[in-house]
């Protein structure tokens, strides 16, 4: 989530689903909301019926579809062209801001002042940027950055800095060697210098010049002629987002993998997060980014992370590829020193003292080196590449199904016929422990069962009310689930299988001499707490609420004796991250979730605050816990004027949801000067008691870096970033390519697709080329209320396989009649990794895009079918590529290109 | 017209008691009447109607039950099945008995509730005057058919024969399925094929025992032309009725065959024999056998036309003109305007004692 | 007794997303659409409507209406959870035979299933089609209003999981009142089309579950003027009563009739015997 982490500074959702309803519009775009995300959808709908100025919901999606139906504006355009729709609505915003700069201070009117004061206090707009910065405008529109070195495919980000301010006193001493001063003692040592800034948005190297020119191209024309959405409707959706944002009224922007799953995913994203910094939304009720996650908890897997370049907390996990060769090498690269970041010493160091206790001491570097490195990217893809070339040997599927969910399935299958061995728990014998035998490779003759020597086990995992957990979803809420029955004969959750796992690698490997077995020996994992099991058959299911303990952190001293009982019973939950050291006093698994498990007045000890359940109307504090800090609009400083008064929409807001017994409330988040504090029915995002007028300390460590009127905390300025001088690889600004396979040629730069994405240029995945003849239908994939993923949920289940029973493909009358095809026909989709055949559904829902000079037709895949399960269907993957974006290794399955004939 | 409804799926069993029971009840009721009005020496004519009566009355009655989706419960329309439990579980028919009084039960507005008790004392009437004509002499013959008590079964087997005729008309009726519930014609076009086929009927029977075929033409016949002519009449009307609808159900076979083929069959050819010149006998046989072909056509083809204009369903065009049928009695039923939380139509209700359908609430 | 209770279903926030099909089955342990895919059946081709309506199995189902012109100038999808109306005055219950059909406490419409004989005449009678009979039981099934449910107190399932709140669940007073507002509302905001239907006494003497449409009633499947059944029971007496006395005295007329006519040519005569004494 880069798109928002490099432009706010956390990569989550910026707001929370409930607070929707107070939008005045609500841009949805990259997402079939209604149908992905029904129950967080209901709160758009509350803005849509809500008795006093009912909002406006626009729609904008290839198709037509539930979405689109509750919507008052649907805007089509075709898929893959996002930024360029995006591009003029921030261009149609800039040009409209622009006079606001040219006018004598006195003399702005309300709405004005606001748009003046949020661009320039709170955004990167008026920071310069070096000289070394070129546009994709440069060299007759060639649609590269400056620094773009062809040999290597990459850019030099240098050349994307920001200018900074030449003479500061006070230099940093160099960075102390000095083993006897703290870890963060050494972060000031890393402070820079401010940047330079032109408030009046003048100079032409500022940002906000800049941006204009960038978009100065991408225009209602463009956008009609690219992106195929009719230019009213594109007028009437720029209007309505810009009347609709202001002092008294924001805009709210969902979106999900719609726009994720693109090689240019993560720009789009930054699109989006400019637009809404442009429109003064971000970090004010009604407004803000919602970023609709997936998978049930799929938030809290990147929070407490699956992945591979991740520690718990968003701390980057060492790698071989960068400095990182000692502890103070690896704090020196990853911390911000001018950002709340500053504490990242803390948070690594309480990390390391969670996972290996005793054994981490300040004498071996917390016992940093017992962590292993990577050495490249080891995302989804790259790993069945590496399968496939018989690099990795072993396989955990726990929850996945790469067979039907993997971009270009049929190599995914075939890379797992290469494994010695796989280990898959599920609920059901999935696609993927089926492989073996059932896989259209076998059906088909390609593989042989009896050739291929994968080991395959299949172990029967618990279902979700057969464990006590916890989901954390889209807005960051973690919320507590507990058991409710025993799991069915031997099936046991994945935190049993985890933990017991654990328990016998480290009896295999107890006695063992090697230095490379230490960190097995050294791991801290007892999370058994017998009398969770007391009333249930299993009686050695680990305690979840005793990870979640951990995860919240305590101090190591606190730790109650080893034995039957895991120690975390007695130990004594930390309050807030705040109280984390870097001294290894402390342990913390994900410094973002401490506070989760913080001690109350009844429970000393701590109390699990995801369970909360005591909801209200509106913020919810109550309810559930949601990280940072049970903050539930991120970046609100913004909820308040730069003199930390509440903006009218705000203070309306406040009177609106007033009920007795309630404090009295003026705004969101507001400085109360009596009180001299940040207070608001929300936690605040910001140092509680630095107050607005607080001048920004160029020597300042942390947040001191800063002045009183910069919410975005994570950033080393403290602005929202309009302008990423750092953090992505394929440039500081948005800019539209066509998709890896497109049918058109790119009507905007000489580049013709992200110049950066990674691509694999490896038998069984060829792609094709720029306006194939042979493919030259646009197509993509997504999902249906009825089902869920790969279907392993619901294509075993009658009662959802019975609503949507059987694989269809969606075109439109005019195709249809084009191949002479009639609704529910079978019909072949091909594209040059496979092809496959579904039933066709014949409707005008879909439509061809007219573009400039070529009509294109839209084929939509429904990917939710298999071969195993009560219904079954081609597996739509079969199709798709392995290509991927640069920022996150995503796939493109939303956009690729495609022939359909009748079957 | 309303096409959003479900198919009841009245199928063969219910054609054929439409049908059988039309005969039956038409012979039946001919038969009294002939009794009852007419001369003495027809009497001997009316025997077949009592002899056809009671056996297809009977075999009806089994295949309305066959028809039933629980044929055990037959006897839920008479009498209330949970009183009857109840009673049952208070000891009936030893004891129980004040709990029992309270089981039957009918709808006064519901045909297929009045017509099953309707049915079950037609039964009886039909079934003591089988009884009773075996024999055309005797003391059954006696007691059952000539004395006063018999004249009292024939008169109440009368009226019920009327009634039993025309209340599957009224029975397609009262519903809300396309066709049958948009005009209120079936009834009486029921009633009197019923009068033509039980005729048709008597007249075969009765000429196939060689009984006086001069007479039989002669009465017997002119009784027959009477109700053929009257049958049109009312099938005419009962079409004129259904003006707004015509195009859509003529766009189906089985409603050209409900139109086209009754009106030759039933009514026009054998009026036309009637009233050719002379009395060939066998042209009366032959119209009887119209007559027997068209009565079955009309409910074939209006039962099964049901079905057809459901399966075309919304795709037809359906006429915006709705048939409107003022009340000729408001609220003849008690739910028929029942305001919100008032007693409707079963007042006699009782909370249904319901099985918990999910695991939560079991055991409490 | 309760309050009669009600769904008011605000078509216009219906997502179509058949988590109300789904609850109503969890709840009442209903099985799937039986059809030849597996057991399940196939694909509709009708819009994303797979179960195509109301039946012994789906109590709930979700019609999905496209409304597209062929520029997509004119693009709208209708979607309608349809259900049991529970009608005021209900035409099942009206024709039950065997009083199987019951009004609740609720004043909801509840078919008592071991009474049930499967006359289907219920079937014939509901204006909606809602009533089938179920393949295994053989007895009339319908939405039973969750009457199980309301006993305790709690929300109808399919409410309880409907995640925009189109289906209601309350009061019918509360209801109706809420549902004026709300057409209100869509007017002014240019909505003109939205109305009620079956809220005030016109349909059926009023529907405990109303819809609030945004087209006239057929689009959504839906009659717009439904019929009491017994209405036509006065009708078919009369008329049935007339034809009755005219064919009945036409025949004692034919029988008492004393003209003779001559034997017909070439038929046999025969004694008439068993003349009673
Ligand atoms: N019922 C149900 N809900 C789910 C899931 C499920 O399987 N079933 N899955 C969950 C998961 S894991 C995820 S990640 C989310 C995904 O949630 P969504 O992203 O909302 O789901 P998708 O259906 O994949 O894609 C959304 C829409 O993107 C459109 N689209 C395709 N290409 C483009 C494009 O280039 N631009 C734009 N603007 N739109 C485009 C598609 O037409 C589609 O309507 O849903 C979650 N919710
Ligand atoms: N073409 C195309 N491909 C896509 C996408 C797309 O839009 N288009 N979307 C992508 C996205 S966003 C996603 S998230 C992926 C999803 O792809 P996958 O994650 O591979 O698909 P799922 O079907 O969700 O697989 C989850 C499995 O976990 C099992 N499961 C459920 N609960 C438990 C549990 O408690 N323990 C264990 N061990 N197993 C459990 C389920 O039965 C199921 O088999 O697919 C991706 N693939
Ligand atoms: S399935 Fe779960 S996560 Fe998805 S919308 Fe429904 S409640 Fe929310
Ligand atoms: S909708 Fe049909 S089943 Fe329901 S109460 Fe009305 S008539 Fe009866
Ligand atoms: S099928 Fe059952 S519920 Fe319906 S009318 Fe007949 S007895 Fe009553
Ligand atoms: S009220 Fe109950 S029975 Fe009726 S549709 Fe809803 S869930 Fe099903
Ligand atoms: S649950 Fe609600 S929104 Fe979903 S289909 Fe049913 S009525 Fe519509
Ligand atoms: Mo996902």
């Amino acid at each position: 989530m880069p798109g928002l982490g490099t432009t706010y500074g956390r990569g989550g959702a910026t707001t929370f689903e409930m607070d929707i309803k107070n939008a005045d519009s609500i841009l949805i775009m990259g997402s079939n909301m209604a149908e992905c995300h029904p129950v967080a959808f209901r709160f758009v709908l509350q803005a849509k019926t809500r008795l006093e100025n009912p909002a406006t919901v626009i729609h904008a999606d290839p198709r037509f579809t539930r979405t689109s139906a509750m919507a008052d504006i649907y805007a089509p355009l075709r898929a893959g062209s996002d930024i360029v729709l995006l591009g003029a609505l921030i261009r149609y915003v800039l040009e409209k801001h622009e006079p606001i700069f040219h006018k004598p201070d006195g003399h702005l009117s309300e709405r004005e002042r606001f748009f003046h004061d949020y661009l320039v206090r709170y955004t990167n707009a008026p920071t310069l940027i070096t000289e070394d910065f070129k546009d994709t405008e440069d060299n007759d529109h060639a649609g590269l950055f400056a620094g773009f070195d062809d040999q290597k495919r990459q850019y030099d980000f240098k050349k994307w800095r920001y200018e900074m301010v030449e003479s500061k006193d006070g230099a940093q001493s160099a960075p102390g060697e000095g083993k006897a001063e703290s870890f963060t003692a050494q972060v000031g040592a890393l402070v820079g210098k401010q940047p330079k800034q032109d408030p009046t948005l003048q100079h032409e190297r500022c940002v906000f010049q800049i941006l204009r020119r960038h978009y100065r191209r991408y225009t209602p024309e463009l956008v009609e002629e690219i992106c195929g959405t009719p230019r009213d409707v594109f007028v009437k959706v720029a209007e309505t987002l810009y009347n609709n944002s202001g002092p008294d009224k924001t805009s709210a922007l969902c979106y999900a993998v719609g726009w994720t799953q693109h090689t240019t995913g993560v720009q789009m994203i930054r699109a989006a997060a400019v637009l809404q910094l442009l429109l003064g939304n971000v970090g004010r009720p009604g407004g803000g980014i919602l970023a609709l996650r997936g998978h049930a908890t799929i938030q809290g897997s990147t929070d407490i992370a699956t992945l591979y370049n991740i520690h718990p907390g968003y701390l980057n996990t060492p790698s071989a590829l960068r400095a990182h060769d000692t502890l103070l090498d690896y704090i020196k690269t990853e911390t911000s020193a001018t950002s709340y970041w500053s504490n990242f010493p803390k948070f690594i160091i309480s990390q390391l003292k969670a996972w290996y206790g005793d054994a981490a001491t300040k004498a071996n570097d917390f016992a940093y080196d017992y962590l292993p490195k990577i050495i490249g990217d080891h995302s989804h893809m790259p790993m069945f590449i590496e399968m496939s070339n018989g690099t990795i040997k072993g396989f955990f599927a726990m929850g996945q199904n790469p067979a039907v969910g993997g971009q270009n399935a049929s190599f995914q299958r075939q890379a797992l016929a290469k494994l010695d061995w796989m280990v898959v728990r599920d609920l059901y014998e999935t696609e993927t422990a089926s492989f073996w035998k059932d896989s259209p490779e076998v059906t088909g003759g390609k593989l042989k069962p009896e050739a291929i020597q994968t080991e395959v086990f299949f172990l029967p995992a618990a279902a979700v009310p057969e464990m006590d957990g916890s989901f954390t979803n889209t807005m960051r809420l973690v919320q507590w689930h507990d058991k409710a029955a025993d799991p069915p004969d031997d099936a046991r959750s994945d935190i049993w299988f985890t933990v017991h796992l654990g328990n016998r690698l480290k009896q295999l490997y107890a006695d063992s001499k090697e230095p490379r077995d230490k960190p097995m020996q050294a791991l801290v994992w007892n999370y058994l707490n017998p009398e969770e099991n007391a009333k249930w058959r299993i009686k050695d299911e680990p305690s979840a609420a005793l990870v979640m303990k951990e995860v919240n952190g305590y101090p190591w001293a606190s730790r109650g004796p080893e034995g039957e009982t895991s120690p975390l019973v007695k130990s004594k939950a930390l309050p807030t991250f705040a109280d984390l050291k870097d001294d290894g006093s402390t342990a913390c698994g994900a410094w973002i979730y401490t506070g989760i498990y913080a001690p109350t007045e009844k429970e000393p000890l701590g109390h699990n605050h995801a369970a909360n359940r005591q909801g209200d109307d509106w913020v919810s504090l109550g309810w559930g816990f949601s990280w940072p800090a049970n903050r539930r609009i991120l970046y609100n400083r913004c909820s308040a004027d730069p003199a930390g008064n509440p903006w009218p929409k705000e203070d309306r807001l406040a009177k609106l949801y007033a009920a007795p017994g309630k404090p009295e409330r003026k705004g969101y988040v507001y400085w109360d000067a009596a009180a001299k504090k940040w207070v608001g029915v929300d936690v605040p995002d910001f140092a509680v008691t630095k107050p607005p007028d607080a001048p920004a300390k160029p020597n300042g460590v942390g947040l001191d870096f800063h002045d009183g009127a910069s919410p975005f905390i994570m950033k080393a300025d403290g602005k929202g970033w309009l302008y990423v001088p750092s953090g992505l690889v394929d440039g500081p600004l948005p800019a539209h390519y066509e998709p890896w396979e497109s049918p058109i040629v790119n009507a905007v730069y000489k580049q013709q697709s992200n110049p950066v994405a990674i691509k694999w240029d490896i038998p069984g995945n060829p792609y094709a080329k720029v306006a194939s003849p042979d493919y030259p239908h646009v197509l993509s994939t997504y999902r249906l209320t009825e089902h869920h993923l790969s279907g392993v949920m619901s294509r075993w289940l009658p009662w959802l396989a019975e609503l949507q029973p059987e694989l269809f493909c969606e075109i439109s009358p005019e195709h249809a009649e084009e191949i002479g095809v009639r609704n529910t026909e079978w019909i072949v989709i091909s594209t040059p990794r496979g092809s496959i055949q579904a039933k066709a559904l014949v409707t005008r829902r879909i439509r061809p895009y007219r573009l400039k000079d070529k009509t294109v037709h839209h084929v939509g895949l429904p990917w939710h079918w298999g071969y195993k399960g009560l219904v079954r269907g081609d597996v739509v993957n079969n199709l798709s590529a392995l290509v991927g974006d640069p920022n996150v290794t995503i796939h493109e399955a939303k956009v690729f290109v495609c022939n359909v004939a009748r079957a | 017209m309303n096409v959003f409804v479900a198919d009841p799926d009245w199928g063969w069993w219910i054609i054929l008691y439409f049908y059988l029971g039309g005969i039956a009840a038409g012979a039946y009721f001919i038969a009294t009447l002939i009794d009852l009005f007419g001369r003495v020496e027809d009497r001997e004519l009316a025997r077949p109607g009592y002899w056809i009566a009671f056996p297809l009355i009977a075999l009806c009655g089994l295949f309305l039950t066959v028809d039933l989706g629980r044929p055990e419960r037959f006897w839920h329309m008479l009498f209330r099945s949970e009183v009857v439990h109840e009673a049952i579980r208070e000891g009936w028919p030893k004891s129980g008995w004040g709990t029992f009084l309270h089981a039957p039960f009918a709808k006064y507005w519901s045909p297929m509730s009045v017509g099953s008790w309707g049915l079950l004392v037609f039964g009886a009437c039909s079934g003591l005057s089988f009884l009773g004509s075996l024999r055309s002499n005797g003391f059954l013959a006696r007691l059952l058919r000539y004395s006063i008590f018999g004249k009292i079964i024939a008169l109440i087997g009368c009226v019920l024969g009327f009634f039993v005729a025309s209340y599957t008309g009224a029975l397609l009726t009262a519903t809300n399925q396309p066709l049958w519930s948009d005009n209120t014609w079936i009834a009486p076009l029921f009633l009197i094929s019923s009068a033509s086929t039980g005729m048709a009927a008597l007249i075969l029977i009765n000429g196939l025992r060689g009984v006086d075929p001069s007479g039989l033409a002669h009465r017997l016949m002119r009784a027959e032309t009477w109700c053929i002519f009257l049958e049109l009449v009312v099938f005419a009307i009962f079409w004129i009725t259904l003006t707004p609808f015509i195009r859509v159900i003529l766009s189906t076979w089985q409603g050209l065959l409900l139109l086209v083929g009754v009106s030759m069959f039933g009514l026009l050819l054998p009026l036309a024999l009637h009233w050719l010149p002379g009395h060939a006998a066998s042209r009366l046989v032959a119209s009887s056998v119209l007559v027997l072909i068209g009565g079955f056509v009309l409910r074939y083809a209006l039962l099964r036309e049901d079905e057809a204009l459901l399966t075309k369903g919304p795709a037809i065009a359906v006429p915006a003109v709705d048939y409107e049928r003022p009340p000729l009695i408001s609220h003849f039923s008690p739910e028929d305007g029942r305001p919100p939380g008032q007693p409707g139509a079963d007042p006699m209700n009782r909370s249904p004692e319901t099985a918990p359908r999910s695991k939560v609430f079991q055991g409490d | 007794m309760p309050e009669p209770v009600g769904f008011f279903t605000d078509t216009t926030v219906c997502i179509g997303c058949k988590a109300c099909q789904v609850a109503c089955h969890q709840w009442n342990n209903l099985p799937a659409e039986p059809g030849p895919n597996n057991g399940l059946p196939v694909l509709s081709g009708d819009s994303y409507d797979n179960t195509g309506h109301l039946s012994s199995v789906n109590w709930r189902h979700v019609k999905f209406i496209e409304q597209f012109s062929p520029d997509r100038k004119q693009a709208a999808w209708l979607m309608m959870s349809d259900v049991c109306k529970h009608c005021s005055g209900a035409p099942c219950l009206e024709v039950c035979p065997t009083g199987a059909i019951l009004r609740t406490e609720f004043d909801t419409v509840y078919i008592n299933d071991p009474a049930c004989n499967g006359c289907r005449d219920c079937i014939s009678a509901c204006p909606f089609g809602v009533i089938h009979v179920d393949e295994t039981k053989h007895v009339a099934q319908k939405c039973t209003f969750c009457y199980d449910r309301l006993k305790h107190n709690l929300t109808p399932a399919c409410a309880q999981a409907c995640p925009t709140q189109s289906i209601k669940f309350g009061p019918l007073k509360k209801l109706r009142e809420e549902a004026k507002g709300r057409v209100e509302q869509l007017q002014k905001t240019g909505v003109k089309d939205a109305y009620l239907y079956g809220a005030d006494d016109k349909i059926l003497g009023g529907l405990n579950a109303f819809y609030l449409l945004v087209d006239k009633p057929e689009t959504y499947g839906l009659p717009s003027n439904p019929k009491m059944p017994s209405r036509s029971v006065p009708w078919s007496i009369l008329w049935s009563g007339l034809t009755a006395i005219v064919a009945g005295l036409g025949i004692i007329f034919s029988f008492r009739n004393r003209t003779r006519v001559e034997p017909a040519r070439g038929a046999r005569q025969r004694p008439q015997e068993g003349r009673p004494a």
